[in-house]
Parts: structure tokens; C-alpha cells; sequence
């Protein structure tokens, strides 16, 4: 996710409305009268990094380039400008009437919150790797002050990787046919018990994903080499990965911790870690220095890691998809939001080459640019623009949950208008966004029958010219 | 692992005495063998340390004539024994006890080594350095103590306790390696995304330290090390190392030294020679040259040539030393050898 949403994208890639134009303080009216906007931080996390990732226009200051051209009286809004921030109006009664769809079962909200962190360092660090950094980092080797991982996710990675190699050992198959790293799957069940000490181990030594991995190289390695010397019991899984986490770190890491503080960590005896170690040493002969590109060797773990953080972020989004799905109807403001500067082009539902032409000013050609970005990488299945139309919709929509009843929106006529709307979309953004009467549009485009009835679309005209500042600041009160 | 007890080894003298490893001389019992046995103690709070995991595990794989070799590891209740092959040795005790005829003339400082056993010795350490790169592993700490020679003239890597694999995508390197004297400006600059250059840096410094007899940098810290390497290369500037600035140890208050020829405060050196130097002595990491680069210097031709012929015909690698060693004092360009 955080990769997806890193910010060198944010420049070519209409990912947002708000950074979709260079008239957004116009039309980011269209979202500025959130009311939830100051509970950000109940949203799954998911959502969490797009919030987050959409924070930084909104910080800048408020005045932002007038579009070229303003086809609307502007002096219909001014009347209302002059009122309290919208925020003033609806926080109270914001938070108590929040729908429940917004917050994520799992996670409390400190969690949601180190999540978020995690997640803008991983964002970080990816960006950091793909544009290095000439600043060099300031953190330590063994003790990472900064991590490249996410710790959840990393814990879920080494829980259920250990749990599987475990599973294979006191399974009849032979574990020298299997491909361990791609095999996932058919993992034990987990036990939770195992899974909060894991999460214990790596938190307190934040060691850096690739001594993790080696770690479970030489665990699988041992497993698969030497299953005779594996002692039989429930137990042995933990004594395994904290003497493979020691060896990994001691051999790799620069900072390096004493048993007696894995011990400490491990809740194992400093004396049985200190025997393990030894027996494990001898075992393999010191061999600890391996060839990284050998058949099944470190690199697949580093590819494996990868390619579990790609579908942990699939994985999520698609729970995203589906929640939206039944909770949502994102077509709506689309058509609201429906908006160009150029009077004929208002009246085309499909991106013209003209359109094309004009939004290369603020981006490379959008599709193009971003299949040649993405086609390659491990991103790809994170790419909501390469899901289904309808989750490209979603996407460019999730900021709707804040229109509680379009939740009553028709089904039926969603998907109707779905295509048109996701063209509407993208002609939007990638247009220069000034603003448009959302009434208006809906004249025109005649899509929207719920416009007329629903109570959002009365309280949205209502309140939309509120500025837009006040309300995504309280982002970052809550963030 | 040969599991033979320490006691068939009977220890002989001290060698020396590091913190985490005092290394004896020994005596195979039942070979009469000389080693080295480097006793490790082990911590029952610490565990197996981490420089001899990776002492043992790298010098394991690195089976070279310039690295010197790991016969054997035992292991008891609280020590364990390296049990290494025996170098007379290193090079700072021999550049100290060495003196050339140039010396007793009066035309060499003391401690300077002679031309031909320093470009024997220079050509051994890039062997050594460069089969160590090539097997994914950096040293980080050469200097002269840990360069060891033998009666044979032969050099051999030794210390592996600060060295590190680099094959594995690592984030965080430390920047406390290598003995200061020898440490690269990047390092010294805060780099922690350093590689194989840095080593060739601190063989650079060991040259110029074999023609002098003194250290080339002898800083006594931090950043009294870059002043004195900014003295002789001159003060980097944004124009002369792009992106300098975003080191964490960058100055902006750095007096400005202009940049020195290798030449005017190495003169002992011949051409070819400061040549080669030069490139192993650049500022910025990536115009190092690298071991195996550095090896193919014309510099190195004639030992090149004389290796290329050792690998075909008969004669041993000792053997061509021990001629070597005899011609010592002779000046390169006038030495001839036939086989």
C-alpha cells in the first residue's frame, strides 16, 4: 500500500482529487465539508495511508492557484464563506453518528495509528530505495532505529513461515520437494500464543528484514538439512527461531545484542540459547556465510517476502472493495465532481485527445505512464487502477463514506452508470479541476435521480465553500 | 569439524593480545607444525561473540594463498580455539625490524620498505582483497597488523572480525570499521551504504606506508583524520564530489586545501606506481578503482606475468618468493628474472 501511494507518484499519478489539479482549493470543496475528516484514524488502515498520503496538499496553505478559469459566480459561495468551518458544525454530532463501516474490527486506535507510522516509513524507505537519498540514514544496524518493515505484517510473514517449516517437519512429506518460500498455504494453524511472542522478539530487536530473512533461511536450512537433530516437542519451533534470529543477527547485523538479552527477550534460558547457538554452529559446519543467488536460497525469502507483502496488500485492499461495495455508491459526487475548464469538453463523457493533451501539463499521460511504471514491479497487484472498474472507482472514491446516506443508494442504477462515471473520472482529474456547479452537471449528465432526493447532496450544496483548510487540519490533530 | 583437543596443540609464546582474542603460537603435537591458536572466551552472558561467528564463518569460505588460513575451530566448556596456519609477522613489525639498503645509506627513512618487496607485497594484498570482494565479503579492517608475512615473503589477510558479507541486501552498515589511520573519507564522512572501495582505501594508505615507513593519515580523530586527508587530496567541494554536502559529517567550515599531486610528498614512488596509487587513493568512493582493476595495473605486469607462468609450469608459489626475496633492494625497472 504505502508503496503504491508513495509520494513521487503523487506527482504524475492522478491518485487523489485534491492533487489531481492545479485548481484543487476549489475543488477540494467537494471534500472539505467532511465531517468525519477528524476521524481519519478509525478508517481501516488501508485507508489510513491514502488519508495520510492525501494529507500533504492539504497542509499547504489554503490558497491555491485560481483556476484559469471560473465559469460560476463566485459570488454565490461568498455569502456562505463567511460562516463558522464546517467542522464546528458537525463534530459534535461527528464522532457519536460515525457509521460503523469505517472502523476497522481489528484494530484499536493506537494500533491504527503505529500502523500509520509504519506504514509513511516503509513509504520512506521504498521511495528512499528508488530515489536513493544522498542523506545518509542515521540509524544503527542491529538496533533499527528506523524500520523497513512493517512489524504486524512482518510478524504475520515469520509467524506463519516458521509455523509452516514446523508443520512440514512433523509431516511425513519430505520437505526437500517442496518449495517452502511458495507454500504458505498449507500452514498449521497458527496459534496465537506463537504469534504474540514472535510479535514480542522482533519488536524489541527491531532487526532489519534482512537478517529476519536470513534467519529463516538458516531455520529452513537446518529443517530441511538436519531434521534428525531437531529435538521433538511443541516447544522446539520457539528455541529454533530465536537461535536462527541469533545467528542471522550476529552474523549480519553490525550492532549486535548478548544472549543474555535474547534471553531476555525469548523468555528462553541464557544458558540454553548459549548451547543452542553452539550445537547449531557445529552442526552446519560455521557455514553461515551463504551465496544468496543459490537455488532456493536467501533470495527466494527476499522474493517471498516481497511477494507476501504484494498480496497482504491485495489481500486488503480487496476487504476495502468489499465493504465498499456494499456500503457505498461512489458514483455520485463523481458526477458532482464532474468538471473542466473547457465548455465543450463538459459535455463529452469520454477523455477526447484534446483532454489528453491538456492534462499532460500536470501529468505524464496518465494510463500510459503509470502501465510503464507498474508493469514490472511487485506493486502491480496493489495497483487499484489495474483492479476492475469498479475498484478504480472505489479508489478514487473511498473518501464517500462520509455521505451516510448514499449508503441507500440504489444498486441498480450504480452500475449503470458506472462506466460513464468512471470516465467522468478520469477526465475529471485529469483535467485542470476548476470548479464546477455540481448541479449543474448533474443537469447534464442526468445520471444521478438520488441527487435530487438525498439529504447529502442538499447538506453538500449547503455547506460546500466552506474553506477548505480547517477541516484537513484536523487530520493532522488526529494523525 | 575435526574435533581434536586442545591439548594436542602445545602452546608456545604469546603473539599478541586483542579484546576479545589472545592468539599463542603452537605446535601441532603430532605434526610439528607451527599454528597460530587464537583462544576466544566465552561469555556465558554473551554467547558465541559475534566477530568470531563471523571471523570463523567467513575465513571458512575464503581459502586463498593471501588469506591466511583456518585450519580448525575447537570448541570447549568456555573458549574456543581458532587454530590458525603461523605467520612470522605482520607487516608493522616487519616494515619496524626491516631495514633496506637505502636506509643504512641514509637515503630512506626508517621503518620504508624497498620497491620491489613493496610491489610484491601491494600485488599479494589486492589478491587478497580481491578474492575476498569476490566472495561477497568486505574486510574493514586492514592496516599493517593485519597483514601478516611469513618467512617466505608471502602476505596473507588476516583479522576477519570486522568483516561482513555484502551479498545480502543489507540497509545499515556501521561506520566505526576500520583503524581510523586507514578509514575512507566516505566512512569518516558518515557512509553507511559504503562497499568493497572502502578496503581499497585503506590499501592505498598501506603503500604509501610501505615507501615511508609512516603512516599516510595519521589522524588521531575523526575529524582531525579528514583534515589530514583534505591536507595532501585537497578539501572536496560539491564541484569536486557531488552530493558531498548531504553526508551527515559534511562542514560547511572545512578550511579549504588545494589538491596535492600524489608525487610532491611521495617521491620515493616511481611513476607507474603513483599511478596506480592515485586511483586507489580517490576521494570519492566510486572513482576507486577495484581489486581486481588494480591487479590488472601494468604496475603488477611483471608479477602478473610471472603468476600466469606459476600456474602452467611447475615450481611452487614460495618458491618464486623466496627468489624474490633474494633480488630484494634492486630496483624494479632494472629487474630482470628468468625462468
Amino acid at each position: 500500500m504505502p508503496a503504491l501511494y508513495q509520494r513521487p507518484m503523487a506527482g504524475q499519478l492522478p491518485l487523489t482529487p485534491p492533487d489531481s489539479g492545479s485548481g484543487y482549493g476549489y475543488s477540494n470543496m467537494h471534500y472539505s465539508q467532511d465531517p468525519y475528516a477528524s476521524h481519519q484514524s478509525m478508517m481501516p488502515p488501508l485507508r489510513h495511508d491514502s488519508g495520510y498520503d492525501y494529507q500533504q496538499p492539504y497542509l499547504q496553505p489554503p490558497v491555491a492557484p485560481a483556476p484559469p478559469a471560473y465559469p460560476y459566480s463566485q459570488s454565490s459561495y461568498q455569502t456562505t464563506n463567511s460562516l463558522p468551518p464546517l467542522q464546528n458544525f458537525y463534530e459534535p454530532m461527528g464522532a457519536p453518528s460515525l457509521p460503523p463501516l469505517t472502523i476497522n474490527d481489528r484494530d484499536s486506535f493506537t494500533d491504527d495509528y503505529n500502523r500509520r507510522l509504519q506504514q509513511q516509513q516503509l513509504s520512506a524507505t521504498v521511495h528512499e530505495q528508488q530515489h536513493p537519498a544522498p542523506k545518509e540514514e542515521k540509524a544503527t544496524g542491529g538496533v533499527s532505529a528506523k524500520l523497513d518493515y512493517d512489524m504486524e505484517h512482518m510478524t504475520d510473514f515469520v509467524t506463519e513461515a516458521t509455523g509452516s517449516m514446523y508443520a512440514f517437519h512433523n509431516s511425513p512429506i519430505c520437505l526437500a520437494d517442496i518449495d517452502i518460500t511458495q507454500s504458505f498455504q498449507h500452514t498449521m494453524q497458527n496459534q496465537p500464543s506463537f504469534r504474540k511472542w514472535v510479535h514480542q522478539v522482533l519488536s524489541a530487536t527491531r532487526l532489519p528484514a534482512a537478517t529476519i530473512l536470513l534467519s529463516l533461511y538458516y531455520l529452513n536450512d537446518r529443517i530441511e538439512h538436519a531434521p534428525q537433530s531437531i529435538q521433538p516437542g511443541e516447544n522446539q519451533i520457539y528455541r529454533l527461531l530465536a537461535v536462527a534470529l541469533i545467528l542471522g543477527s550476529k552474523f549480519l547485523d553490525d550492532n549486535t545484542f548478548i544472549n543474555r538479552s535474547w534471553s531476555d527477550v525469548t523468555a528462553i534460558k541464557v544458558s540454553e540459547l548459549n548451547q543452542l547457538e553452539m550445537e547449531w554452529l557445529t552442526l552446519i559446519k560455521w557455514q553461515l556465510h551463504i551465496d544468496p543467488e543459490a537455488p532456493n536460497g536467501l533470495q527466494a525469502w527476499l522474493d517471498a517476502w516481497k511477494k507476501y507483502q504484494a498480496e497482504y496488500v491485495a489481500k486488503q485492499q480487496q476487504q476495502q472493495q468489499q465493504i465498499q461495495a456494499v456500503r457505498l455508491s461512489p458514483l455520485d459526487t463523481s458526477n458532482v465532481y464532474r468538471h473542466t475548464s473547457h465548455r465543450a469538453e463538459r459535455f463529452l463523457s469520454y477523455p477526447s485527445p484534446y483532454s489528453a493533451a491538456t492534462s499532460r501539463s500536470s501529468y505524464d499521460t496518465p494510463l500510459t505512464s503509470r502501465s510503464s511504471h507498474f508493469g514490472s514491479t511487485n506493486y502491480t497487484t496493489n495497483d487499484p487502477w489495474a483492479q476492475t472498474d469498479r475498484h478504480a472507482l472505489d479508489d478514487f472514491y473511498k473518501r464517500q463514506h462520509r455521505y451516510p446516506t448514499l449508503s441507500e443508494m440504489d444498486d441498480v442504477s450504480r452500475r449503470a452508470s458506472e462506466e460513464r462515471a468512471r470516465q467522468a473520472a478520469y477526465h475529471a482529474y485529469y483535467q485542470p479541476s476548476n470548479y464546477g456547479s455540481g448541479w449543474d452537471q448533474q443537469s447534464w449528465n442526468g445520471v444521478h435521480a438520488y441527487d435530487c432526493r438525498c439529504a447529502t447532496c442538499s447538506y453538500q450544496q449547503h455547506y460546500r465553500p466552506y474553506p477548505l483548510a480547517s477541516s484537513y487540519t484536523a487530520q493532522t490533530v488526529m494523525g | 569439524m575435526d574435533k581434536r583437543h586442545p591439548s594436542s596443540f602445545q602452546q608456545l609464546e604469546k603473539l599478541g593480545e586483542g579484546t576479545y582474542a589472545t592468539v599463542f603460537k603452537g605446535r601441532n603435537g603430532q605434526t610439528g607444525q607451527f599454528v597460530a591458536l587464537k583462544e576466544i572466551h566465552l561469555d556465558s552472558e554473551e554467547g558465541t561473540p559475534s566477530t568470531a561467528i563471523r571471523e570463523i564463518s567467513l575465513m571458512k569460505e575464503l581459502k586463498h594463498e593471501n588469506i591466511v588460513s583456518l585450519y580448525d575451530v575447537i570448541h570447549t566448556e568456555n573458549k574456543l580455539m581458532l587454530v590458525f596456519e603461523y605467520m612470522d609477522k605482520d607487516l608493522k613489525k616487519y616494515m619496524d625490524s626491516y631495514t633496506s639498503p637505502a636506509t643504512v645509506a641514509g637515503t630512506s627513512p626508517r621503518g620504508a620498505l624497498d620497491a620491489v618487496t613493496i610491489k610484491s607485497f601491494m600485488w599479494q594484498l589486492m589478491r587478497g582483497i580481491a578474492f575476498c570482494h569476490d566472495n561477497r565479503v568486505l574486510h574493514r579492517d586492514l592496516k599493517p597488523q593485519n597483514l601478516l608475512i611469513n618467512t617466505q615473503g608471502q602476505l596473507k589477510l588476516a583479522d576477519f572480525g570486522l568483516a561482513r558479507a555484502f551479498g545480502i541486501p543489507v540497509n545499515t552498515f556501521s561506520n566505526e570499521v576500520v583503524t581510523l589511520w586507514y578509514r575512507a573519507p566516505d566512512v569518516l564522512l558518515g557512509s553507511r551504504t559504503y562497499n568493497t572501495s572502502i578496503d581499497i582505501w585503506s590499501a592505498g594508505c598501506i603503500m604509501a606506508e610501505m615507501f615511508t615507513g609512516r603512516p599516510l593519515f595519521p589522524g588521531t580523530t575523526n575529524e582531525d583524520q579528514l583534515l589530514k586527508i583534505f591536507r595532501l587530496m585537497g578539501t572536496p567541494s560539491e564541484r569536486s564530489w557531488p552530493l558531498i554536502s548531504s553526508f551527515p559529517e559534511y562542514k560547511t567550515n572545512w578550511p579549504v586545501c588545494p589538491t596535492r599531486e600524489l608525487r610532491a610528498f611521495l617521491p620515493q614512488i616511481d611513476h607507474m606506481g603513483l599511478q596506480l596509487l592515485a586511483q586507489m587513493l580517490q576521494m570519492r568512493p566510486e572513482m576507486r578503482c577495484s581489486a581486481q582493476t588494480a591487479l590488472q595495473h601494468p604496475w603488477f605486469a611483471e608479477h602478473n606475468a610471472r603468476h600466469a607462468q606459476q600456474q602452467q609450469g611447475p615450481g611452487g608459489y614460495a618458491a618464486a618468493q623466496g627468489m624474490q626475496q633474494g633480488t630484494g633492494g634492486q630496483q624494479q625497472g632494472q629487474q630482470q628474472r628468468a625462468f
